[in-house]
């Protein structure tokens, strides 16, 4: 029982993991592939670590595991912060690419 | 551990392995270099997964160590290039700023 809940959990973040994978290939622009690759950033990421979670049995590595999702959903938003930042100052004429998608 | 799980596992493992081929692709094409940044972010947060669930499935307790200290190395790695191209960005507008007013002066 415990396993057939941790391969949901695990099937369900690959499932993210690829809408991500598809988003990033279809989008145009990079402001809106950000979006897209942050999603796999911190849903995925964190469905495939639940589910082992819940698969571990040991108590030390689930704190692991989960300190893993901790430093994850703290350092992902600052990463794409920093990453729109330069592409807003080294964009001359992001306006026009934004508004013609 | 079931042969069940095993097999969960190692078909995860192939996807994301399958995965990270297919988001090499977008690194090299990426029309700027902010697409690069953004596709080497995304294979940072694929090989902490793919490393993850190697440690469940190998039952190396280690192994998760590893993925963290991958985790912070991804992150930091991505924070400097972003600092060092707004830095050199900066230092050039400054410089092309000053070379019009010296012309101008002249």
């Amino acid at each position: 029982m415990r396993e057939i809940i941790a391969a949901v959990f695990i099937i369900g973040g690959l499932l993210v993991f690829i809408l991500s994978l598809i988003g990033v290939f279809r989008f145009k622009y990079v402001l809106n592939r950000m979006h897209a690759a942050a999603l796999g950033d911190t849903l995925g990421l964190g469905l495939i670590v639940v589910g082992l979670i819940i698969l571990s049995v040991n108590f030390f590595t689930s704190a692991k595991l989960l300190l893993i999702i901790f430093f994850f959903w703290l350092s992902s938003p600052i990463a794409t912060h920093s990453i729109a930042k330069v592409e807003m100052l080294t964009n001359k004429n992001y306006e026009e690419r934004v508004h013609e998608k | 551990m079931s042969v069940f799980m095993k097999t969960v596992l190692e078909i995860s493992i192939g996807i994301l392995a399958v995965g990270i081929c297919i988001i090499f692709v977008r690194a090299i094409k990426g029309p700027r270099f902010t697409d690069r940044i953004v596709a080497i972010n995304m294979i940072g947060t694929m090989t902490t997964a793919i490393i993850c669930l190697l440690a469940t499935y190998l039952n190396t307790v280690s192994l998760i160590d590893v993925s963290l200290v991958y985790t912070l190395l991804s992150f930091l790695a991505v924070v400097i290039i972003c600092h060092v191209v707004s830095l050199h960005h900066k230092g050039r507008e400054l410089f092309l700023k000053r070379r019009g007013t010296e012309a101008e002066e002249k």
